[in-house]
C-alpha cells in the first residue's frame, strides 16, 4: 500500500532575507550562514495493506516529517513515495483547520471539505459524527466556547468517519478523558478489522502495544528498527535507559 | 512533482467544494460578531456612492458629463482587483498552519480570497445599477456584454494574485509593495479621468496597463453604454487567461514547499 524508495528530507535553515532592507544588506556581504540538516535519510519502507504500524523514536528523529511526506504536505527531496489508498485521512494535529469564530457543525462542514470529502457524503454520516463527539448540544456555538476536550472529539469523530482506508494519526490519541480515549480505540479497532491500514506516532507505548502489530523506530533519520512491536518497542525503551 | 495546467484545473475542480465552503466561510468570519453582518455588503457601496456623487456633483466640478455616473464603475471595478489582489497575496502566509497540517491544493486559498470582495463588487454593481435606473438613465443593452469582462477581469486578478502570493511566501515586503504599487497604478489608469484625456503621445504605453482595458470596458459599457467590439472582448479575455495560466505555472511551481516556508 506504502513504497518508501530511498527517501530523503532535506531541511535547509539559512538566514533568508525577510525584507527588502535585509536583502540589499546580503548583497554587500558575505553570504549568510546556513544549515541544511537530512530529517530523513535513505529510507526504504514498505507497508502493505492492512497492516496496524506505530513509529516511535526521540523528538527530532523524523516522525512527524514522515508522516506529513505520506500525507502529501512535503514532498520529499530525493527518492520516492508511492501511496495506493482509496482514501487516506491524515490527522497531523486535532483540530487543524478549526476556525474558533465558526460554530460546530460550520467547522465540521469545512473540515469535510478540507480533507477533500465529498458533502453528499456527509448527509449520510452527520449524525454519527455528532453523536460520537458527544459536542450535540454545543452543534450551533462557536468553537471558540469549547473546551479543548471537545474540540479533538470533534476532530477525531470527523476523521473516522470520513471511511478511511488508510488513517495517519500524529500524537492525537492522548486527548479527551479515559472513556472517550476507550471510544476511539475501539473504533479504531473496528476500522482496522475492516481493512484499514494505520499508521501511529505515539510516545504511549501502552498505546502502541494495544493497537500495532508492528513498529518502527526512526532515529536520525533512518530506521534503527522495524518488525514486530513488543520486540521493537522493548529494544527502543531500553536503549533509551541506557 | 511540480503538476501540469491540466493537474491543477482538475485538482481545483476536484475540490470545488472546498471553495465553496471556504468561501462561506470567510464571509462568516468577516461579519463574526458583527450587527449588520452581511447587510454591510450592501450598505458599504450605498455609502461609497453617495458620498462620491456628493462630492463630485457639489463640490469638485470635473469637466466631464455626469461624472460620477463615469467615475463610479472603473472605480468599483479597481477597487475589487486591489482588494482581491492584497487578500491573495496575505493567504498563503495567514494560512501557514493549515497548510503544514492538512494537505490540500493550496490554489484553493488563493481562489477564495478573490471570491470574498468579489462578491462585495458585484454587491456594489448592483447598487450601481439601481441608481442607474433610478435616475432615468438606465441600462443599455450592452451590458450583456459586461459577463465577459468580470470573467476577463477574475481571471487577471486571480492570476496575479497567484503570482503574488508564491512571491510572499519568500519575501514578506510584498504586501507593503503591492500597496505603493497600487497607488501609483490607480493614477496611472484612466479611472478619475477618461483616456482620451492621456496626451495622444502617451496614449499607447497607457495600454500595457493590464488594468487600462477592464476599467475602459466597465466604462464603455456602462457610462457610453455602447456595444464592445467582439475583437477587443476577445483580446482582453485571452489576456485574462494569459494572466491565469502564468499565475498558475508559477504557484505550481513553488507550492510544494510552502508548507516548509510560509
Amino acid at each position: 500500500m506504502i513504497t518508501c524508495t530511498n527517501l530523503s528530507k532535506k531541511f535547509h535553515w539559512y538566514d533568508r532575507p525577510v525584507s527588502l532592507k535585509a536583502s540589499f544588506a546580503r548583497l554587500f556581504r558575505t553570504p549568510a550562514k546556513s544549515a541544511e540538516w537530512y530529517v530523513l535519510k535513505d529510507l526504504q519502507l514498505k507497508i502493505k495493506a492492512g497492516e496496524r504500524i506505530a513509529i516511535v523514536g526521540r523528538n527530532g528523529g523524523g516522525k512527524t516529517t514522515l508522516l506529513k511526506i505520506l500525507a502529501g504536505i512535503y514532498a520529499p527531496t530525493t527518492g520516492t513515495v508511492s501511496i495506493e489508498a482509496r482514501r487516506m485521512l491524515a490527522l497531523i494535529e486535532l483540530g487543524a483547520g478549526f476556525y474558533s469564530d465558526l460554530t460546530g457543525r460550520e467547522n465540521i462542514r469545512l473540515n469535510w471539505a478540507l480533507n477533500g470529502l465529498r458533502r453528499a457524503e456527509l448527509k449520510g454520516c452527520l449524525d454519527a459524527i455528532i453523536d460520537f463527539s458527544g459536542v450535540r448540544q454545543f452543534l450551533d456555538t462557536p468553537l471558540k466556547y469549547y473546551s479543548a476536550g471537545m474540540r479533538s472529539r470533534l476532530a477525531f469523530s470527523i476523521a473516522i468517519h470520513a471511511d478511511p482506508d488508510l488513517l495517519i494519526l500524529d500524537e492525537v490519541l492522548a486527548v479527551g478523558d479515559a472513556a472517550f480515549q476507550e471510544q476511539c480505540y475501539n473504533r479504531i479497532n473496528l476500522l482496522c478489522k475492516s481493512g484499514t491500514t494505520l499508521l501511529l506516532v505515539s510516545h504511549n507505548m501502552a498505546d502502541i502495544q494495544r493497537m500495532c502489530s508492528r513498529a518502527i523506530w526512526l532515529q536520525d533519520g533512518g530506521l534503527q528498527a522495524d518488525g514486530e512491536v513488543q520486540e521493537t518497542v522493548r529494544r527502543y525503551l531500553s536503549a533509551k535507559r541506557s | 512533482m511540480r503538476p501540469s495546467l491540466t493537474e491543477q484545473v482538475q485538482q481545483i475542480w476536484r475540490y470545488r467544494e472546498l471553495l465553496r465552503e471556504l468561501f462561506i466561510a470567510w464571509v462568516k468570519l468577516r461579519h463574526a460578531g458583527s450587527v449588520l453582518g452581511l447587510l454591510w455588503t450592501l450598505l458599504n457601496p450605498v455609502f461609497f456612492i453617495a458620498t462620491y456623487w456628493l462630492v463630485f456633483t457639489r463640490i469638485i466640478r470635473v469637466d466631464v458629463a455626469d461624472y460620477p455616473l463615469f467615475m463610479i464603475p472603473g472605480f468599483l471595478a479597481w477597487n475589487f482587483s486591489v482588494v482581491a489582489v492584497t487578500n491573495a497575496a496575505e493567504a498563503i502566509l495567514n494560512a501557514k498552519d493549515l497548510i503544514s497540517r492538512v494537505a490540500f491544493p493550496r490554489v484553493i486559498l488563493v481562489i477564495a480570497s478573490v471570491m470574498v470582495p468579489f462578491l462585495d463588487f458585484l454587491a456594489a454593481f448592483t447598487v450601481y445599477a439601481v441608481i442607474l435606473i433610478l435616475t432615468g438613465t438606465g441600462v443599455s443593452p450592452a451590458i450583456l456584454s459586461l459577463p465577459v469582462v468580470l470573467v476577463a477581469q477574475m481571471f487577471l486578478t486571480v492570476g496575479a494574485g497567484l503570482v503574488l502570493a508564491t512571491v510572499a511566501v519568500y519575501f514578506r515586503d510584498t504586501i507593503r509593495l503591492i500597496q505603493v504599487f497600487a497607488t501609483l497604478l490607480f493614477f496611472a489608469t484612466p479611472i478619475l479621468y477618461p483616456l482620451t484625456m492621456i496626451p495622444e503621445s502617451l496614449r499607447p504605453y497607457a495600454w500595457l496597463n493590464p488594468m487600462t482595458p477592464v476599467v475602459t470596458l466597465y466604462q464603455r459599457v456602462l457610462y457610453e453604454q455602447q456595444w464592445v467590439e467582439p475583437s477587443v472582448l476577445f483580446i482582453t479575455l485571452a489576456l485574462g487567461l494569459a494572466a491565469l495560466g502564468a499565475g498558475l505555472k508559477v504557484f505550481g511551481h513553488f507550492e510544494h514547499s510552502f508548507a516548509e516556508i510560509a
